[in-house]
Parts: C-alpha cells; sequence; structure tokens
C-alpha cells in the first residue's frame, strides 16, 4: 500500500514541478479517487472474508439455520450452506484478479452488488414478515439482529455502489480503464 | 517513455491484486484463528426443559427463546456469553 501511495504521489510531485495548479489539483482528485476506489475493493473483499470463514466454520450451524428457515426449501439446505460461500469466495477471486483483467473487475463487482442486492432484499423481506424470522445465524454475524444486519448490509450495498461508480468514471485512469491495458496505443 | 508507462501500469496493477489478495487473507484467517481461539459455548432453551444444543430452534418460541453460554472442561455450564436467541419478534 505505502509503494502504490508512493508512485502515486510521485506522479502528483511530478506535475508540481510544471507550476500548473489546475494539473496538481487534477492529480490530488485522481490521487484521493484512486485511493477510495482501492479502500472500498478492500473492505467489500474484507466483509466477504468474514462471512465466508464464519459460514465455514460454523458449517452445520449455517446449514441448520438454512433448514429451518420456512423462506427456504429444506431439501436445499445442505447444497445452499456450501454454494452460497462458494460464489462469494469465487466473486472474490475475480475482483482481487480483476486488477490485472479490468474486465474481470467490473464484472465481479456488478455480481457483487447483485448479491448484496437479494442479501438485503432477504432480511427486508423477514424485517416486513417477523413471525416467519429465521436463525440471526444466517446474516453476516449470528449476534446481531436483523434490523442491524439490515442497516450493515445498506452500507455495503452503498460502498459497492461507490466502487462500481468509480469504476465506470474512469477516474481511476490506471485501474478502471480497460482501455489502459495497452497504455501507448490510441 | 511508452513502455515506462507501460510498466507502471503493469506494477500498479501487481501491487493492488496483492494488496487485494492480502486483505482478504487477513480478514478471512483473522476471523478463523479468532473464531478458534474462543472457548466452546453451548445454548440452552428458556422453555424449563434445559435442553442443550448447538443451534437452537426458535421458531415460534417466543422471546428470549435460548441463551448461550461458555461450556467448562467438564461439560458443565459457565458464564453467560451474553447472547439470546429470541423466536418470534414484533420488531
Amino acid at each position: 500500500m505505502a509503494v502504490l501511495l508512493l508512485l502515486m504521489l510521485n506522479d502528483v510531485k511530478g506535475n508540481m514541478k510544471t507550476r500548473e495548479p489546475i494539473v496538481v489539483v487534477i492529480k490530488i482528485y485522481w490521487l484521493v479517487a484512486e485511493i477510495m476506489y482501492v479502500l472500498s475493493i478492500v473492505a467489500l473483499l474484507g466483509v466477504f472474508a468474514y462471512f465466508c470463514a464464519m459460514k465455514v466454520r460454523h458449517y452445520a450451524t449455517f446449514q441448520e439455520g438454512l433448514a429451518l428457515a420456512p423462506q427456504l426449501p429444506t431439501v436445499a439446505a445442505p447444497y445452499l450452506a456450501w454454494i452460497i460461500p462458494l460464489v462469494c469466495f469465487a466473486v472474490c477471486a475475480m475482483i482481487i484478479y480483476g486488477f490485472m483483467q479490468p474486465r474481470l473487475l467490473k464484472l465481479g463487482l456488478w455480481i457483487y452488488l447483485v448479491l448484496m442486492v437479494l442479501f438485503t432484499a432477504f432480511i427486508g423481506y423477514i424485517l416486513r414478515h417477523p413471525v416467519d424470522a429465521p436463525c440471526e445465524c444466517l446474516g453476516l454475524d449470528e449476534n446481531w439482529r436483523w434490523k442491524k444486519h439490515f442497516w450493515v448490509n445498506t452500507g455495503i450495498l452503498t460502498i459497492t455502489g461507490l466502487a462500481i461508480w468509480l469504476h465506470y468514471k474512469r477516474i481511476v485512469a490506471t485501474i478502471g480503464n480497460e482501455h489502459s491495458e495497452n497504455p501507448g496505443k490510441k | 517513455m511508452v513502455l515506462l508507462i507501460k510498466q507502471e501500469v503493469i506494477m500498479k496493477r501487481t501491487l493492488l491484486s496483492l494488496i487485494a489478495l492480502g486483505a482478504f487473507v487477513t480478514s478471512f484467517a483473522g476471523t478463523i484463528v479468532k473464531e478458534m481461539m474462543q472457548d466452546p459455548t453451548i445454548w440452552e432453551y428458556n422453555d424449563g426443559t434445559h435442553d442443550r444444543t448447538s443451534n437452537p430452534d426458535c421458531r415460534g418460541a417466543g422471546p428470549l427463546c435460548a441463551t448461550e453460554y461458555f461450556l467448562n472442561e467438564d461439560g458443565s455450564l459457565g458464564a453467560a456469553t451474553g447472547n439470546v436467541r429470541n423466536g418470534v419478534r414484533a420488531n
């Protein structure tokens, strides 16, 4: 992270020598945007890593929780208990490798967003129908109430939206721009 | 010049990829280690049966269905962890 920051700062410093304030301001704007972009993706990966670790470690509890949830078919519980963490793993792998292949990163972020929308919608449904509320062990942390899960998920959704927005704005020119695969070509 | 820019882009992307991998591995391993270092716990139903389970079924049980306790080495209940499981809630 420090090396990356040095690389970026060096870029800004180089422009300061040219004494063009507007260029310096734009470069600082890019620097802030790139840091925000990287931090948001790191945060998103951290959340899914935590979720996967919790579900793998407490597999039995997760499977039982899924089987007891009235909204889901009981027979699907053993499969879902593996499929959900595996999908999260796959999305994280896509995002990590995506830094080398920006198109893969974009796809990974979109799948992340879709998954988070699904999870949040499921929690929203639970909050609307509290009589059928399943075990909190299905969520990110089994000690949280569903209302807390909902607000945390909303925050994660916002961060995902921000990461996708930064990716599309191409503010993060060297990371998010798939056309910068060959920077010399026009 | 073009080669230099291309090298810088590749270096930046590799670094970012490593940072992302590091964040994922740290979070995953940290969670597993934290969970493994925790003392074993067990849930006990609050319905008077004192039945114990690793995952209480609280459907239709109403609020404060089960309480989580630390498990002593001899299998007896230790102190409460402070976690409770609720069934039907009105929130």
